[in-house]
């Protein structure tokens, strides 16, 4: 639809809103000629596992569980002078609370989500995924304080509830544990601790000190993380980097805040942490790691590599260390990503040699996600990959990342 | 040993569903917490013994389970005797606020996004 054949959005009622918004979600070109499919419950669908989901805590989880030093700190709302409300986060600006109306699907997708696994099992039957990866909703806020201490503090209730919640059916619903690495020592400790658990791997802040960033922060990059990348690699534990969990994603405002947040605040900062260590001789010293950036999308992935590599060959007098390959081969081995609906990096994959290292996700519940509707997104989106890409990026990446048990997955199919 | 009642009432939040509450001691003069005496959805009606160093108690409730709590201090419970919590001020500024800017100056800039 062009932009002038759009309606005026303020004459729209909610419920006309949101089926106006959400009309892109049922269009798609089919999937003619493919010999797997997409397509929920079909005797020839892919393998897919969604690297990417979430999931509503309880909302007294963290007052409950956490140690009583830090209850007063934990996010709340604040009412000011004029009585308007305000979200209160330690790292995050005051937030204004909106009285958000939601109708049709997005209400819907605002009601599931939940830890039940009865529960998420119909809801991703019905989307067509076999297994989960799963971060949190509210608690990806535990990283938003300057205070490393305590941010363990509330990963350590999360990662005991999340669990308790899913370690009976942990082969196809797998939370992350959740690691603040502002403090180093904390953080070998909680990795230590959830390796003795059972958990398949680790969801590690975008930076490890909270906030905009200066050069006089730690960051992964810097030799001090060694001891941590000893211990995930004694470990074979595999880490990634959520989007909107070094800085606060909210950083404009006025005119287009939400845009610019998302993409510049929230997606952007994710490349940080995957340039670290694909540029630092991290990789050298500790061949065995393997990570992967989540939510970010994928098309900026070509340009970061020809980007670190047009650094690290045009800036060799100042790029150091010197490494044993060139950044974009510590890429190719060792970095995975996650990605919703991105048809300018599916584009790219074939020419850049990327097919081993992308993740579809669907980001249930989120809204900038495809549930319920994957198999029409899956479809728009890669019609032009052969069938052994879509295989691979579809579930075949995610199950080698973080070692899902493929047989098993296959055997026990979902019913819709 | 001084006590205080609290009815918690059952009610529901913005999703029709039982309205969770949760009751903590206030024990610093910085709004810090100790232990917490109460985690449930209410019809409960019962007695808590004050610990010797609360300066109070706060009461938490989530009308909105996508939100974090709004919450209410209570003060001087030596005064106090029985607590209705849904009698009590959740669209008021109180006294441990968190908000950091001067409630006399103009209020933050709104952020909006993901």
């Amino acid at each position: 639809m062009s932009t002038l054949e759009r309606p005026n959005i303020d004459l729209l009622s909610p419920e006309e809103r949101s089926v106006h918004f959400n009309a892109h979600r049922y269009k798609t070109p089919g999937h003619e000629g493919w010999p797997r499919v997409a397509t929920p419950g079909a005797p020839n669908k892919y393998l897919m596992i969604s690297a990417d989901c979430h999931v509503n805590e309880p909302p007294n989880l963290w007052v409950e569980r956490i140690e009583e030093k830090y209850r007063h700190r934990l996010p709340r709302i604040e009412v000011d002078a004029d009585g308007v409300k305000w979200s209160i986060v330690e790292g995050y600006h005051p937030v204004k609370i909106r009285d958000l109306k939601m109708e049709g699907e997005d209400q819907e997708r605002s009601k599931v989500g939940k830890s039940d696994p009865a529960e998420r099992v119909k809801d991703h039957a019905r989307d067509g995924v076999d297994a989960e990866i799963i971060f949190p909703n509210r608690g990806l806020q535990m990283w938003a304080t300057p205070d490393p201490l305590f941010a363990q503090a509330m990963c350590r209730v999360y990662n005991d509830w999340c669990w308790e919640m899913f370690s009976s059916v942990y082969n196809r619903m797998s939370p992350l544990a959740c690691i603040a690495t502002g403090d180093i020592p904390s953080a070998i400790a909680e990795v230590e601790r959830i390796a003795k658990i059972g958990f398949r791997g680790l969801s590690l802040p975008c930076k490890p000190a909270w906030g905009p960033g200066n050069s006089e922060d730690l960051n992964y990059n810097l030799p001090e993380f060694d001891p941590l990348w000893a211990c995930i690699q004694d470990n074979n534990l595999p880490f990634t980097f959520h989007v909107s969990t070094g800085k606060d994603p909210r950083a404009a405002r006025g005119n287009g805040g939400a845009v610019i947040n998302y993409v510049i605040h929230s997606l952007a900062p994710t490349a940080e942490p995957i340039v670290n260590l694909c540029a630092s001789g991290v990789l050298d010293r500790f061949p065995n790691l393997r990570f992967a950036s989540i939510e970010a999308g994928i098309g900026w992935v070509p340009w970061a590599l020809r980007a670190m590599d047009e650094a690290y060959e045009h800036h060799h007098f100042w790029a150091f260390p010197k490494l044993a390959m060139l950044p974009s081969d510590y890429y190719r081995k060792h970095c995975f990503a996650s990605f919703q609906e991105d048809p300018p990096g599916l584009d790219l994959v074939r020419e850049h040699d990327l097919s081993n290292n992308f993740m579809w996700a669907n980001d249930y519940p989120h809204h900038e996600g495809s549930w319920p509707h994957s198999e029409q997104a899956i479809e728009r989106t890669m019609g032009k990959l052969n069938d052994d890409e879509r295989a691979k990026i579809l579930g075949l990446n995610a199950a080698k990342f973080f070692g899902f048990d493929i047989d098993w997955l296959t055997k026990n199919r979902l019913d819709v | 040993m001084a006590s205080i009642v609290v009815n918690w009432p059952a009610e529901q939040n913005e999703h029709g569903r039982p309205l969770l509450w949760f009751g903590s001691w206030l024990q610093g003069h910085d709004g810090s917490e100790g232990a917490w005496f109460y985690s449930g959805h209410g019809g409960d009606r019962a007695t808590y013994a004050i610990p010797g160093n609360a300066i109070g108690l706060r009461v938490r409730r989530w009308p909105n389970e996508g939100l974090d709590a709004e919450y209410a201090d209570i003060l001087q419970l030596e005064s106090v005797g029985e607590v209705t919590p849904q009698a009590l001020d959740f669209d008021a500024p109180q006294p441990f606020s968190h908000l950091a800017f001067d409630r006399q100056a103009p209020a933050p800039k709104e952020r909006v996004g993901h």
